[in-house]
């Protein structure tokens, strides 16, 4: 499969786009800490902070190499005489790599910050108690292993990519921004952490309640939100010029159907919440908010902008009763909700892109203009095309990522002592809290 | 109605797979004699784990094997269902047990 071709407004228009993703970085990270109590806020910015150096090493030094690009070399297993696509052979340390402005070089630096936002994902649900040291190494796990192979079966031209070439399923498994490659992704990496570290204490008392422990900062979450729209609507460009072979012009659908999925999903879950309990949930809306930004991540190349309302307003809904159940009916403690929007809101956006995606121009990267389908119009089977890369993110994502942070946790505890946890992580693992001023003083209470 | 009994304790963490008898003998001596299956156990952790990979084989299988459209679609939503069954094995195993929820 030859590699795609890029022209020079193209490329720089896509540069544009990437430098804008580690906004969606800095958002994340900031929910994450205003989600989480304030004994941990600074452990919380530093293990992103760490999370971000990690994987971009991991990243750089064989991650790369195991994901490649389209057209790169790459081992194949022939089955009944249609070639399996499972991994690249790329040399490490990218050392093929002339970044003269080629489109794998592109695709490069948008990865090396794409699986950062992965690595910040599990980070919101191990809050409070995941050890520092911890997160790192399952942080180079997920960097150098997990995501960059689920990535080449759908960015580097893997069997997932050309189950329409190989088969004749659609398209092949579409995924233009990244809601499965680097949300759900990360959103089961989340879930198997939570599994790995089980609840904050106290979360879960004997008498079968589960009381609620509200973030310390509403201030830092909402703007958090603000900064993932701008981080989101470069994301989903960049995923579309390098990924489907779109245009460069195209971005202002892109963006608009961005920012509308965000927004029906946010305003679906406040909806929701004020109707249950009275008044809206901020947290949730939040929530809400970024699952909308997530679901729009697969699809908002190829749909209008009434079909990216409804997909959010979809994500608002699963997402809002998808965090309850897993609080109060799986125990799973999720202080970020990681799972529900990335995860839940992750699959949704996949799905949707089957339900609802027109693609009738020709999708470049996966020679999905030599389908018929291309020529007529039409696109069967794209639904069925999606839902096998759900299944492989459950069926073989979900299990790895287990298995292989169960195995670190052996060598490694994953959970803070019992004494660290009651002390907070700052205290405990940096030696310093993050609102020193917020302690309160007696003798500031004493007569001068 | 004996399986359905079996089926309903199964999901109420009261019986495990293991006592594969339970269908027949019913649910009196279910809660006496046969073994229970408590939240953290490890074969319900297994059986969840064993089921994804599972239901994903089956789902590569079915484009391999399944040339028609309809039985391929079928196979698969059928590696999807065995998929969302070991999710709620998974999840059901990761329950906290009474006595450690503090």
């Amino acid at each position: 499969m030859p590699a795609p071709r890029l022209t020079e407004i193209t490329t720089a228009a896509c540069l544009f786009f990437i430098f804008l993703v580690p906004l969606a970085g800095a958002g994340l990270s900031l929910m994450n800490v205003g989600l989480g109590r304030s004994r941990s806020a600074g452990h919380m910015m530093m293990a992103s902070l760490c999370a971000l150096a990690v994987a971009s090493l991991a990243y750089f030094v064989c991650g790369f190499a195991w994901q490649g690009f389209i057209g790169s070399p790459s081992h194949i297993l022939t089955v009944s005489g249609k070639n399996w696509n499972w991994i690249a052979a790329e040399p490490l340390f990218f050392r093929k790599l002339a970044f003269d402005g080629h489109p794998a070089t592109v695709a490069a630096l948008f990865q090396i910050f794409c699986v950062g936002l992965a690595a910040l994902i599990p980070l919101g649900s191990g809050a409070d108690r995941w050890r520092l040291r911890a997160s790192c190494l399952s942080t180079g796990m997920l960097a150098a292993l997990t995501y960059p192979l689920f990535a080449h079966w759908v960015w580097g031209g893997g069997w997932l990519a050309q189950l329409g070439v190989n088969y004749g399923i659609g398209r092949g498994f579409l995924d233009v921004g990244g809601a499965g490659t680097i949300q759900v992704v990360g959103g089961v990496t989340a879930l198997a952490v939570t599994w790995i570290l089980g609840p904050r204490r106290g979360k879960y008392s004997a008498d079968g309640m589960a009381p609620a422990i509200p973030g310390h900062n509403a201030v830092l979450v909402l703007f958090g939100c603000l900064l993932a729209l701008v981080g989101w609507i470069g994301l989903n460009s960049a995923g579309a010029i390098l990924f489907t072979g779109g245009e460069p012009s195209g971005s202002a659908m892109i963006a608009v159907n961005t920012l509308l999925a965000a927004s029906a999903s946010a305003l679906t879950a406040a909806f929701i919440t004020k109707v249950r309990f009275g008044k809206p949930d901020a947290s949730l809306t939040a929530n809400g908010w970024i699952g909308g930004l997530v679901a729009s991540s697969a699809s908002c190349a190829f749909v209008i902008p009434a079909e990216a309302v409804v997909i959010g307003s979809v994500a608002g809904v699963a997402i809002t009763f998808s965090i309850e159940m897993l609080e109060l009916q799986m125990e799973v403690d999720d202080p970020g909700g990681s799972i529900s929007v990335h995860a839940v809101g992750g699959i949704w956006g996949l799905l949707a892109l089957g339900v609802f995606g027109q693609l009738q121009r020709p999708i470049l990267n996966v020679a999905g203009d030599s389908l018929p389908s291309a020529i007529s119009g039409i696109t069967s089977g794209q639904w069925l095309a999606q839902l096998i890369g759900v299944a492989t993110l459950l069926g073989f994502v979900l299990p790895l990522t287990y298995g292989i942070n169960r195995l670190l946790n052996r060598f490694y505890e994953f959970r803070v002592s019992v004494e660290g946890e009651r002390q907070g992580m700052d205290l405990h693992e940096l030696g310093a809290g993050a609102y020193p001023e917020f302690v309160t003083h007696t003798d500031e209470f004493l007569p001068r | 109605m004996r399986g359905a009994n079996h089926i309903r304790l199964l999901l109420e963490r009261r019986v495990g797979f293991r006592c594969d008898c339970d269908i027949l003998t019913g649910v009196e001596r279910v809660d006496e004699g046969l073994i229970a299956l408590r939240p953290g156990d490890f074969g319900m952790k297994a059986v969840g784990f064993l089921m994804l990979p599972a239901g994903w084989f089956l789902s590569l299988a079915a484009i391999v094997l399944f040339p028609s459209p309809p039985l391929r679609a079928a196979f698969v939503l059928a590696g999807v269902a065995v998929e969302a069954l070991g999710l709620i094995f998974a999840f059901r195993s990761h329950l906290i047990p009474r006595e450690e929820k503090r």
